[in-house]
């Protein structure tokens, strides 16, 4: 018998497969590389595959190698090393003594990174592991040399309406005009482009990390200089119609000081978290207050979810599971001791991590940057290794 | 539950080679498409099914009954891990058949419209393939000769992604 099978049904076989198998599916027969390259496709794999295999993908520096460490974990209570999916970091920055590149978001499998040298942070990576495809962007047009004031802040994620990817960077040259300037990059365009900030919004600072929801990035953003205490919100930026909106924080957030104030997601649900323990030298207890929005852009929906006390140092809140646990500190979920040089000793590692050095994210395998980006070639990993 | 009760309600399934099969109502109905056509009362005492041999009904039959049988998700919060595990050894064993038998129960599932059956076949072909070469992967379906890459198209579809054939 002849395997002879309806589009739905091969549809439904393959969107069960991971990304590596799929790119040899496509050498199967002439009916499944087209299957495989479509549009429909890429969508329904990137939801059926990592709804059946929840995942998370983690991020360390470790300083005394020099070195960024990535692992993909089984999105358990224990966080199991999933085996079968090992990651090799592939960038180097040539010219740059610490090869630092960190997270600024995922979407759809594909990591957003920059450089975490100041000097170099207009270089930015798209990368998708689990099909090993990157996308060297070109520097924004707003540079740093000209910058006042405050790190900018970097945007990503994905533009459904237009199929597109885009990543944000909004800056902050007070020389020039005192509302934050924004530019948009286009997968599509290949090219970065000013958007006006809409002068009716108050004029902010934004915070990474990044959240991205419902086709829009969210920065914790925040302003000092009105009044003696901080004045902290949430900006939203939809990247399809590219328009800015200001949601508010629970009321006793808002004069917070906006470093400790981070956002995250809980069950496809925006989440604050505010942690009491931060920039404390050895502090000796901490506090976690989490508020989740139930109703997205409804402020009146805000309900704290958890406030819990630590008798000790637990770190900073790396991520929420949908079941509601907190990850914290490092990816064991254990209390590392705090070194002098501000960063934790993680004995599993073997070597010093910096504080921000520690991201966790989904993992998602997926078939973005597929025909846009370029292989990474093996010669690079392999000079990596050395 | 009334599972396999005399008094319960009968439905004859006629395969393409004309032999019938007498099932009670309840495993008639794991196929939306008989429910929906004893709904809408069309379904007469026998309901013919002209594109699904008896070897591949009789395997479908099979499934339904257990699955009829089982306790279902939605009917109670708190089902025994029991009942879900044999269920689960039940599929196991179920698709531990040959890949012809899988494309033909796939089809008539899809046919029948039997969602856990459907998803169940996809996963058993999903599960072969995953991990094989191309060339294993077109003996294992026997896929058609005439539908094959030109061999510019497959050193191409190689050549861009070559870590994944190491």
């Amino acid at each position: 018998m002849r395997y002879d099978l309806p589009d739905e049904l091969n549809f439904d076989i393959l969107s069960r497969l991971p990304s590596k198998s799929l790119l040899r599916c496509r050498s199967v027969c002439k009916a499944w590389l087209s299957l495989i390259s479509s549009e429909k496709f890429t969508a329904a794999h990137l939801q059926k595959f990592n709804q059946l295999h929840p995942r998370k993908l983690v991020r360390r520096f470790e300083l005394l190698k020099n070195r960024e460490t990535y692992s993909v974990h089984l999105d358990n209570k224990s966080l199991t090393v999933d085996p079968g999916t090992l990651i090799t970091f592939p960038f180097k920055c040539k010219d740059c003594d610490i090869n630092s590149f960190g997270i600024r978001g995922c979407c759809n499998g594909v990591v957003c990174l920059s450089h975490e040298c100041i000097l170099k942070e207009d270089k930015i990576i798209l990368w998708n592991p689990s099909i090993r495809r990157k996308l060297d962007i070109h520097p924004p047009n707003i540079h740093l040399s000209l910058i006042a004031y405050y790190f900018p802040a970097l945007g990503f994620g994905y533009d459904k309406i237009n199929d597109d990817y885009k990543v944000v960077k909004v800056t902050y040259n007070h020389h020039v005009v005192y509302a934050p300037q924004v530019e948009i990059y286009t997968v599509r365009t290949a090219t970065w482009r000013e958007v006006a900030f809409p002068q009716h919004l108050p004029s902010m600072y934004f915070k990474g990390p990044q959240v991205f929801l419902n086709g829009c990035v969210h920065w914790i953003a925040f302003e000092w200089w009105k009044t003696n205490s901080p004045y902290c919100s949430i900006m939203k930026l939809d990247l399809s119609t590219e328009l800015f909106e200001e949601i508010p924080l629970p009321t006793c957030f808002v004069s917070e000081a906006p470093a400790s104030l981070e956002l995250a997601l809980v069950n496809e649900q925006l989440a604050v978290v505010f942690s009491k323990n931060l920039h404390l030298p050895r502090a000796s207890a901490s506090t976690y207050i989490i508020w989740v929005m139930k109703e997205y852009k409804n402020p009146t929906s805000w309900k704290m979810m958890w406030n819990v006390k630590y008798d000790r140092d637990m770190g900073r809140v790396l991520q929420l599971t949908d079941s509601g646990e907190i990850i914290m500190g490092s990816r064991y979920g254990e209390l590392m001791f705090r070194d002098y040089i501000m960063g934790y000793y993680d004995p599993h590692c073997l070597g010093f991590i910096t504080e921000e050095s520690i991201y966790v994210d989904r993992y998602e395998e997926s078939l973005a940057l597929l025909d846009i980006g370029e292989d990474i070639i093996k010669e690079e990993e392999e000079d990596l290794q050395q | 539950m009334s599972t396999s009760s005399s008094s319960s309600k009968k439905i004859v399934l006629k395969s393409a080679d004309n032999e019938t099969f007498e099932i009670d109502e309840i495993v008639a109905l794991e196929s939306q498409a008989i429910k929906n056509m004893i709904e809408d009362e069309c379904a007469d005492n026998v309901i013919p099914l002209g594109n699904i041999d008896s070897k591949t009904l009789s395997k479908i039959i099979e499934y339904c009954k257990k699955h009829a049988e089982s306790p279902k998700k939605d009917d109670n919060a708190d089902i025994d891990e029991k009942a879900v595990e044999d269920l689960k050894s039940f599929d196991a064993e179920f698709a531990k058949v040959d890949m012809p038998l899988i494309q033909d129960i796939l089809m008539a599932a899809n046919f029948l419209n039997i969602d856990n059956l459907i998803g169940l076949m996809c996963r058993t072909i999903a599960d072969r393939i995953k991990g094989k070469t191309p060339e294993e992967i077109r003996k294992i379906l026997n896929i058609n000769k005439n539908d094959l890459l030109s061999p510019e198209q497959e050193a191409k579809a190689r050549e861009e992604n070559s870590w994944a054939f190491d």
